[in-house]
């Protein structure tokens, strides 16, 4: 075996050839990472400068499109159905996020022991996370169909008063809500499952021969020690609230009276019913914000809370 | 000491049933649902109305045939399957390519391409929908299968993962590969992709799901043309079919479980690595 690039290259020829071959190692990196790179970079990084761009305009055309300001920013702030739309959102957050989050840590505390036939169990929690939300919603709006659906045949039988599901903004929006949760549940339990293997052994097992009982033990060590894995939940959970649209589009379509109609589901109909691409694209950019905004205060926030070492 | 252990036996007894029941309350919350849709795909059309409902399955199977009729679903199908495929295909290529650069070598500009990378993750979609649809338009991708592939074919958490599958390999065999004049992208896809196959398993599946479950993207991107299925996928199948069915919801549950149980069925087969996979993907290094 002849060693290669480690003798001193005495002739011009082997010093070039050298250095050919490190500039090849240095092109290498960017050659595999190119198509990845390449796609994303197209559809998910470059197009956010292009919808600002846009909300700054009148049509969509690249050239000769009319640049109008901050009209479409003005308009956006008179807009009731804006401000609705983003109470509407925040009452969703609100309803969605903090239950959805514990009841993931909760399950995920429950599925996390070798008993035997966990992984059924484990299968069941994330059968409605895989489904088709199309799919799911439709046996939801059956089940809370007012008067046959299961629901409400079962409050009948138990002689408690019937629901109107959909015709109730309060209700509809539970129901929005509580179909949220399930669906998400699987998600963000297979996220904390990930953050509970993670806690050593060796700590559990130290901690229970030093005495500690198990809420103890709970409180005091995997607590903490979940932190930026509940932290990372909660900050999916806040960014995706903004963007929940088909389940809005099929279970209530946004209504009854618009109260349902999240962020999301606002964005889409705008651009995509009143095909009005650059306001649509305006309130897009608002909404990128606020979500800037959040994450950045949930990192402030938690960075002193649960990042420590 | 008999006594303590009898006492303990029992404590311990308790919680292992407690644990089940527990377990058996959340499953029930959570299958309830599709034991309902499959229940009411069965009741003929007469019945679905009935009040109180039957909690017990009357096994009519005339409304899967019904529902069948009438509507293109072979060809929703087979849009849905080529276009999975080639996402799944694109992903796993992509990202396999990418992940495997991030784990092995060092160059200038590595954090600022991870930075990218990451970014992209958090990149809401719904902001994202206009300007692709823009831009899909002036690529003339719009209604054809390329603006339902390609814009996918890269994941961050595909990359993610498969990094940190190939940093789970060990150096040395990297090294022994090298020194036996092995290039390096000999290695891998005959040394590397082999090994991190659990990781390429859960990618995969994850893709393919994402691909089979979306609405949103192909009903902006793509139209229907009247009762033709053109490349539309299966959810906006189903989504049409809901339009045209409104409360018939024994038709409509029907075509739920017959559209849902590819996806089921496939992740039935995969569950175990899927899960595992999503689960180790946490483990450091």
């Amino acid at each position: 075996m002849q060693s290669r690039a480690g003798s001193p290259a005495a002739s011009p020829r082997s010093r070039a050839s050298a250095r050919i071959r490190r500039l090849a190692d240095g092109a290498a990196p960017y050659g595999y990472l190119a198509p990845a790179l390449l796609i994303l970079g197209v559809f998910q990084l470059a197009p956010i400068l292009y919808v600002i761009w846009l909300s700054f305009h009148k049509d969509t055309s690249f050239f000769g499109s009319a640049w109008v300001g901050a009209a479409n920013y003005r308009r956006m702030a008179q807009d009731p159905e804006v401000g609705s739309a983003l109470a509407a959102t925040l009452k969703f957050m609100i309803g969605t996020v903090p239950v959805s989050t514990l009841i993931a840590l909760g399950l995920a505390l429950l599925l996390f022991e070798k008993l035997p036939g966990i992984s059924a169990f484990r299968v069941i929690v994330l059968l409605p996370f895989i489904t088709p939300v199309v799919a799911t919603t439709v046996v939801w709006q059956w089940i809370f169909n007012p008067q046959y659906g299961f629901l409400d045949s079962l409050l009948y039988w138990l002689h408690l008063p019937t629901v109107d599901w959909f015709t109730s903004p309060f209700w509809a929006m539970i129901v929005l809500v509580a179909y949220t949760i399930w669906h998400e549940a699987g998600f963000t339990v297979l996220i904390m499952l990930a953050g509970l293997t993670n806690i050593p052994r060796e700590l559990k097992e130290s901690a229970q021969i030093d005495g500690a009982n198990a809420p103890g033990r709970f409180l005091h060590l995997t607590l903490p020690l979940m932190g930026p894995w509940i932290f990372f939940v909660l900050v999916i959970n806040v960014i995706g609230s903004f963007q929940v649209f088909t389940q809005v589009l099929t279970l209530t379509q946004g209504g009854p009276d618009r109260s349902t109609t999240i962020a999301g589901f606002l964005i889409e109909q705008t651009a995509f019913q009143f095909f009005d691409l650059p306001y649509a694209a305006a309130i897009s950019t608002a909404v990128l914000l606020i979500v800037a905004v959040l994450t950045v205060l949930q990192f402030l926030i938690g960075n002193r809370r649960v990042f420590y070492q | 000491m008999p006594g303590l252990t009898a006492a303990f036996r029992r404590r311990r007894l308790l919680r292992v049933t407690a644990r089940y029941v527990a377990l058996g309350c959340v499953a029930v919350i959570f299958a309830f649902p599709f034991y309902w849709v499959l229940l009411t795909s069965l009741v003929p059309s007469d019945h679905v109305f009935d009040f109180p409902p039957s909690l017990l399955p009357r096994w009519d199977f005339a409304n899967y045939s019904t529902a069948w009729q009438g509507t293109p679903w072979l060809n929703y199908f087979l849009n849905t399957g080529f276009i999975a495929v080639s996402t799944t295909v694109l992903v796993l290529a992509t990202s396999t390519l990418a992940g495997f650069c991030l784990a092995t070598m060092r160059f200038r500009g590595k954090n600022v391409v991870t930075i990218l990378i990451f970014l992209s993750l958090i990149m809401p979609a719904i902001v994202l929908i206009i300007p692709d649809y823009v831009l899909a338009n002036s690529l003339g991708w719009l209604n054809t299968y390329w603006v339902q592939i390609v814009p996918w074919g890269a994941s961050t958490f595909g990359i993610f993962l498969l990094r940190q599958a190939f940093l789970g390999l060990p150096t040395e065999l990297y090294d022994a590969a090298r020194i036996d004049g092995c290039s390096r992208r000999l290695f891998l896809w005959a040394i590397g992709a082999p090994l991190v196959r659990p990781a390429l398993l859960t990618v995969g599946l994850y893709s393919f799901l994402g691909s089979y479950n979306a609405l949103l993207w192909p009903l902006v991107m793509t139209s229907s043309n009247g009762t033709d299925a053109g490349v539309q996928p299966i959810e906006v199948g189903v989504y049409s079919f809901i339009g045209e069915n409104g409360t018939s919801f024994n038709l409509l549950c029907a075509a739920t479980v017959f559209t849902m149980l590819p996806v089921v069925i496939l992740f039935l087969i995969f569950q175990r690595s899927f899960v595992e996979g999503a689960i180790r993907s946490g483990l450091k290094g």
